[in-house]
């Protein structure tokens, strides 16, 4: 009982110490946040970034050309938080929209934090003295405390229009956005009213949760801007930038942000007229498919079905709630077969496109729709999917059916494109789990490469680091083992979705490799290999590698 | 000059009369059909009081030619011949007369196994709940209640064997409980006269009629009569009078009148099983109620399959004088003529004070400031309480109000909408808009039953994130749109109303094609699947088909009254649902109902979600009327809210009279009731100025997650299971994971936070709430005594009230505790916690 007790007490003392090793173990930079987070073109100004481990900042970077920074000094107002100050030059050539920028200090390079830069519009920060009465402008905010809410006084005209949009600095931030007046009530003559809110225009995965409101003023005279975060949290880095323009600005479009450099699963991805030519290329050259021809569905019910030959593309608007529509596809040999639907304009969740190919009695050969059962197997669940690949056994005529998974929606912005093609074997998307590397001399680290094979691609896939830091090397390493087999009740999974294969790239410092003075970006690229002829090389991700000083052990 | 007015209003009420002012037969007008018709005649009495009583037992009877009819001496009318009998019947010096046509007595009576043979069985209880109509039934015999299901019956009595309530597979051997050749030993007559032992003991003897009936039936070879829709079938039971009032010891015989499908009439007066709620308000013996101590109840009358009801009531001694007040409008008609029946008197019309309180409390949830307290019980205006109801409805908190109320019925929460914020968010602000652009109620309720796609009423389809199984969702809507709980008949045939296992299925099967897409937990959307198309699964109809759990037969859409919705295959079938149930008259009487309820603090069908035939109206009348206004202005909530705040039955006082304190169902005065728990924390903290700071941890001590805005009221936090609450948790606020509840009930955890808890120790004395400012301007205790009366109970202080309060401060060595703790005390006070 001694020795359990004396064990337990051991341990227990060892573990802070353990932890706090840890800790130090890894002292990278790590950057949360940049106040202000707009960055106005042709303007020089001081911000401060937000993190950890930034003392001895020696320069940000960025990795698109037109802003630049110079470090002014380090703040620590706590143990966890490091400030720093740096003076922020927007040249005019700059791009308007998304930049990043990273922080580099003797222990290498940071993660990247965005920040927008924006046309030349006034910028104010904190809250004004007198109600915002000049449109445009910008404004530059922060929630600094759990339930915080920041007002903004307004002063319109009647009939006026604004168009109040606000861009979140932080990635944990989720603002919302209010009109407000004090209108009073009879319980409270300072009341102040809810006129307008909007959270964003849309929740769904894949959308920015930024806030957008657009209103007509009715009445002249003050209002009140209220900025918030949807559930009510707040620390100094839920930093925004508000933007209040007249009339109504170009709404947002409603399609889910893309993380990686090539997406054939998303419905929202442009096949154009190229897009056979551009997948046939990731599957080491060879034949190149012909073009697709397009063709037009007809409303079901419709006495005379057009038909169509794949590759073939449908394009279509579902006008009406309810309506289907439907196209004859003529096969003149048995085949294996890609669906691929894109939804240009309106996309999920407003438009949910199903698309059945059906024999001529009607029996389902495919569809869009991917069917399992959950994980105990009690419920069905289903998903609309924007690629399916398929077999048809024999040549015929079938019937390729598309509508909206619901019975009520439909209207102008339900476009398709639904593209029928012989498969065509190729790498699908490449992405890289690193984010950055920092590596100290006689060290190495991984960079995680994952590909999908679509449509049965069976080549060699080679994989190259290119422009690595001086005593820096990359070997190829074994690739890594699937975690988990697929679930029991998976469904017909390999219609919908890749092969997925994992692969480890080694970087390597020597002893002697030389601290860099700044990041090297390092290119990672990926080249299929079919029948020994090597393909074009396929960008997968450009990396920040620094080499960093050893630290004592 | 007050007493002037009140005399004003008095009438004088004759001393209870013994002698009718007039008598009458009734029925009138009645038409008897065929071989052996009857028809019970009663002489009712009408008085010089309004009340009118039973003289059947008293009358004697004529008729105009005996060849044509029989009258016993009970007034039992009997056919014999064709034509127009006139029938005369004398109490007390007055006579009265009707006429009652006889056609077709030439006419052999059909047979009919649900009325001749079920109706015996509904008459001697065998068909009853608590016997083999229960939902097992009992040893092994299961009739169905009130011979709900005829051809079940007949079968297990015909055919034999044991009923099972999981399966339709018969129990053991199929042994018939009759036996066509030596009919005397069938079971059906062995069990109930006590010749083999019965767990029911002896209903009849051999030899009395019903044992005949059944004896000769089985002779008969046990016939069934017409099938299906040739069968002149019941449609409805009606019970005349509906409502009773008895002196203490009268008693009053109940006429039940079946309405066939063909639209004739039929007397079930002797067919019908009378059972009453509360024993000790009547007796019943047959369907006669006889008085027993004062008060009201119901009495319950089935057969064949259907229920009706009647409302009797046991009146008190005659009021010398009873008040006659003035009536706004039409629902002080209806509650003003039952009280009046009933000899309850109304309280007087509600103090200013009163009114104020209560009205901003129902209408707004928010306790008047006492600058607006002065200002109301300042004006003369005559027409001050409906320009403020006007000015309540038309303010915002009425919507923040009003908002919370449906977040509640509607069940606005991150678990019940999908487990996330977002969604519970959605389906919240589609609840707000609603209320705020006075969208009309029916069009709320068809927005959420036949919600498709990814907005917000769709998201009430996701509890847990998965779509809830098709029974329940059904039945939830049935319960929030019609008031009526269909949950018991999901397994079983409901054993005490007219609902069926089939009706139950058949309406659940509108909900059983409904899907979510998405397999993330984060992208649903909520669509019905298709019935002619597979969408990815091989056996499409087992995920959407729904299956009868007894028969195991797919089971089609179909309205409560059997009519199948059959589908076009891509269709909505809750769009042709959610079209029905708002036509029906169940969902406006359902709404107007819980809209009274939250307004005077009990439903003229209370639970307001459970109506029934045994838990009827208390007034049935002023419902359906209700709910025709209702209708009429196109289900405008405001219209309704409003309507009912400007009569004066709302407007009464809450102070009982010595004559209608004991009256808890009849509105003759305010029944105080306890706040809700956001309505009470926001009241404590408009009260004490400091308001509630609410967190979206899941205790207190996590502080640093969420925390809504400064200055949020409890009643406009959304999701209560994203913001913890202690104070709000245990005064009852609910969690909304099912229909909430809410009862009211006082409990331990309430008075130990009134003596510990934060909500009344924390904000009594903090700095920048109310008595803190009132101690730094230098108020005196007057002052502050009265500001707190005005801001808690929206009254002054009587004079004895201050006497007394001020003598307490002033014991006390501690002034500011003091102060605080007469805060508290006020804060504790049922005056405060309860709207009256």
């Amino acid at each position: 009982m001694m020795i359990r007790t004396a064990m337990i007490a051991a341990i227990l003392a060892l573990a802070p110490g353990l932890c706090q090793g840890a800790a130090e173990a890894s002292p990278e930079p790590k950057i949360t946040s940049v106040y202000p987070c707009g960055a106005q073109i042709g303007r020089t100004y001081e911000a401060t970034v937000r993190g950890r481990n930034l003392k001895g900042a020696r320069s940000l970077w960025f990795p698109k050309p037109g802003v630049r920074a110079r470090v002014l000094n380090v703040a620590s107002p706590d143990a966890t938080t490091d400030l720093l100050r740096v003076e922020f030059t927007v040249d005019r050539a700059a791009a308007v929209g998304p930049h990043t920028f990273r922080v580099f200090t003797a222990d290498g390079v940071s993660n990247a934090v965005e920040f927008a830069v924006t046309t030349a519009v006034p910028i104010l920060e904190g809250t004004p003295d007198q109600p915002v009465a000049r449109f445009p402008i910008s404004i530059e905010g922060r929630i600094e405390k759990p339930g915080g809410v920041n007002t903004y006084p307004i002063a319109v005209a009647a009939g006026q229009t604004l168009t109040l949009e606000v861009h979140s600095g932080f990635r944990g931030f989720d603002p919302s956005i209010a009109i407000a007046e004090q209108s009073g009530s009879w319980f409270d003559p300072q009341r102040v009213n809810r006129v307008a809110f909007n959270d964003e225009p849309l929740y769904f995965p894949g959308l920015s949760t930024d806030a957008r409101l657009v209103h007509r003023f009715e009445r002249a005279g003050k209002y009140l801007v209220q900025v918030g975060s949807f559930s009510g949290q707040g620390n100094p880095d839920y930093v925004y930038e508000l933007r209040m323009t007249p009339g109504v600005t170009p709404p947002p479009v409603l399609h889910p942000h893309w993380q990686d450099l090539w997406e054939e699963r998303q419905f929202t991805r442009a096949m154009g007229s190229n897009w056979i030519a551009d997948i046939a290329n990731r599957g080491a050259g060879g034949t190149i498919p012909k073009a697709a021809e397009t063709f037009r569905a007809v409303k079901e019910g419709n006495s005379t079905v057009p038909v169509m030959t794949p590759p073939g593309v449908v394009e279509g608007r579902i006008e009406q709630p309810g309506e289907a529509h439907v196209i004859q596809v003529k096969v003149d040999k048995a085949q294996d077969l890609a669906l691929e639907i894109e939804t240009p304009e309106a996309t999920m969740p407003r438009f949910n496109p199903v698309v059945r190919l059906t024999e001529s009695n009607g029996n389902e050969i495919v569809t869009d729709v991917y069917t399992k059962l959950n994980n105990n197997g009690l419920y069905m669940m289903k998903m609309i999917q924007a690629k399916t690949v398929f077999s048809l056994a024999a040549p015929g005529v079938y019937t390729l059916q598309i509508r909206d998974i619901t019975t009520d929606r439909g209207g102008n912005g339900f476009a398709y494109r639904v593209l029928v093609r012989p498969q065509i074997p190729h790498i699908g998307k490449v992405t890289c789990a690193e984010d950055h590397l920092n590596l100290q001399p006689g060290a190495t680290k991984t960079l995680t490469v994952t590909l999908e094979r679509e449509e049965e691609f069976s080549g060699v896939v080679a994989l190259s680091a290119e422009n690595l830091p001086a005593g820096v090397t990359a070997l190829p390493a074994m690739e890594k083992p699937l975690d988990r087999p697929p679930l029991p009740n998976g469904g017909r999974l390999e219609r919908y979705t890749p092969k997925p294969q994992i692969s480890s790239l080694l970087l390597i410092a020597s002893p002697d490799a030389p601290v860099s003075g700044e990041p090297v970006v390092v290119r990672i690229t990926a080249r299929p290999v079919v029948n020994g002829h090597l393909g074009e090389p396929i960008p997968v991700a450009d990396v920040p590698v620094a080499v960093i000083a050893r630290r004592p052990s | 000059m007050k007493g002037i007015l009140l005399i004003g209003f008095l009438v004088p009420l004759f001393a209870a009369s013994t002698v009718p002012r007039s008598i009458r037969i009734e029925p009138r007008d009645r038409v008897l059909h065929g071989e052996g018709a009857v028809q019970q005649l009663l002489v009712i009495g009408s008085y010089a009081d309004g009340s009118d009583r039973d003289l059947t037992s008293e009358a004697t009877w004529k008729l105009s030619d005996t060849d044509l009819a029989t009258i016993e001496a009970s007034g039992k009318l009997g056919a014999r011949k064709n034509g127009l009998v006139t029938v005369v019947a004398s109490v007390a010096g007055r006579t009265t007369r009707t006429s009652l046509r006889i056609e077709d007595v030439e006419a052999a009576r059909e047979f009919q196994f649900s009325r001749d043979i079920g109706g015996i069985f509904t008459r001697q209880g065998c068909n009853g709940s608590g016997c083999h109509g229960g939902v097992k039934g009992r040893g092994g015999f299961k009739l169905s209640p009130g011979v709900l299901n005829p051809k079940d019956d007949y079968e297990w009595i015909v055919k034999g064997g044991g009923y099972q309530v999981l399966t339709a597979e018969v129990k053991g051997a199929r042994v018939p409980r009759i036996d066509v050749k030596d009919p005397a030993k069938s079971l059906i007559l062995l069990k109930p006269t006590g010749a083999v032992a019965h767990g029911g003991g002896k209903r009849f003897a051999i030899g009395s009629p019903d044992y005949n009936t059944i004896l000769k039936w089985v002779a008969d070879g046990a016939p069934y009569g017409p099938e299906g829709g040739r069968e002149n079938k019941v449609v409805k039971l009606e019970v005349f009078p509906s409502i009773v009032t008895l002196e203490r010891d009268g008693q009053h015989r109940l006429l039940i009148t079946a309405r066939l499908a063909d639209g004739r009439t039929e007397d079930f007066s002797d067919q019908a099983l009378c059972s009453v709620n509360d024993k000790t308000v009547v007796s019943v013996s047959g369907c006669t109620v006889k008085a027993g101590r004062m008060g009201e109840t119901s009495v319950l009358v089935r057969a064949a399959g259907l229920a009706a009801s009647a409302t009797v009531g046991v009146i008190g001694p005659p009021l010398a004088a009873y008040p006659n007040p003035p009536e706004s409008n039409f629902i002080d008609k209806f509650v003003f003529e039952k009280l009046r029946r009933f000899r309850i008197p109304p309280s007087a019309l509600s103090s200013d004070e009163e009114f104020l309180r209560r009205v901003c409390l129902d209408l707004t949830g928010t306790l008047p400031p006492q600058e607006r307290v002065r200002e109301f019980l300042a004006s003369k205006d005559p027409t001050k309480r409906s320009r403020l109801i006007d000015v309540l409805i038309a303010s915002p908190e009425f919507v923040d109000y009003w908002t919370y109320r449906f977040d509640d019925l509607f069940r606005v929460g991150v678990f019940p909408n999908g487990i996330n914020i977002k969604w519970s968010q959605m389906y919240a602000d589609w609840i707000r808009d609603s209320i705020a652009s006075g969208k009309p109620y029916d069009q709320m309720a068809r927005e959420r039953i036949a919600a498709q796609g990814y907005d917000g009423p769709t998201r009430h389809y996701l509890p847990y994130d998965v779509i809830g199984p098709a029974g329940e969702t059904m039945a939830e809507e049935f319960r929030v749109f019609f008031g009526r709980r269909l949950d018991c008949a999901q397994c079983h045939n409901h054993p005490y109303e007219a609902w069926s296992q089939d009706q139950f299925w058949g309406l659940a099967a509108f909900f059983s094609r409904v899907f979510k897409m998405g397999d993330t937990g984060a992208e649903y959307v909520v669509f019905d699947h298709p019935t002619d198309e597979a969408m990815g699964n091989g056996d499409v109809n087992g995920s959407i088909k729904l299956y009868h759990p007894r028969t195991k037969v797919e089971v089609k859409p179909a309205l409560l009254d059997g009519t199948v919705v059959e589908s076009t295959g891509r269709d909505n079938p809750r769009k042709v649902l959610a079209d029905w149930m708002v036509s029906h008259p169940y969902f406006a009487e359902a709404a107007a109902n819980r809209i009274w309820s939250y307004m005077l603090g009990r439903g003229l069908v209370d639970p307001v979600d459970d109506f029934r035939s045994t838990n009827p109206p208390s007034h049935p009348e002023l419902l359906e009327r209700l709910a025709s206004e209702f209708r009429g202005h196109k289900y405008d909530l405001r219209y309704l809210i409003r309507t009912i705040a400007l009569s004066r039955t709302y407007q009464l006082s809450g102070r009982p009279l010595d004559a209608n304190r004991e009256d808890r169902t009849n509105y003759s005065h305010a029944s105080p009731h306890a706040l809700d728990a956001e309505v009470m924390l926001d009241a404590i903290s408009a009260v004490t100025g400091i308001p509630e700071v609410f967190t979206t941890g899941i205790s207190e001590a996590v502080k640093d997650s969420g925390q809504a805005p400064a200055g949020t009221r409890a009643i406009t936090v959304r999701q209560p299971d994203l913001y913890y609450s202690r104070f709000l948790d245990i005064y009852g606020r609910p969690n909304r994971l099912t229909l909430p509840e809410r009862n009211g009930k006082a409990n331990l955890n309430e008075a130990l936070h009134m003596l510990a808890g934060a909500a009344y120790q924390e904000k009594l004395g903090a700095a920048g709430g109310r008595l803190r400012k009132m101690l730094d301007q230098g108020r005196s205790d007057d002052q502050v005594i009265q500001e707190f009366y005005l801001a808690a109970y929206a009254r002054l202080p009587e004079h004895d009230e201050s006497e007394a309060i001020r003598k307490l401060i002033a014991s006390r060595g501690n002034h500011e505790e003091a102060l605080r703790d007469f805060v508290w005390a006020l804060l504790c006070s049922r005056e405060f916690s309860e709207n009256h």
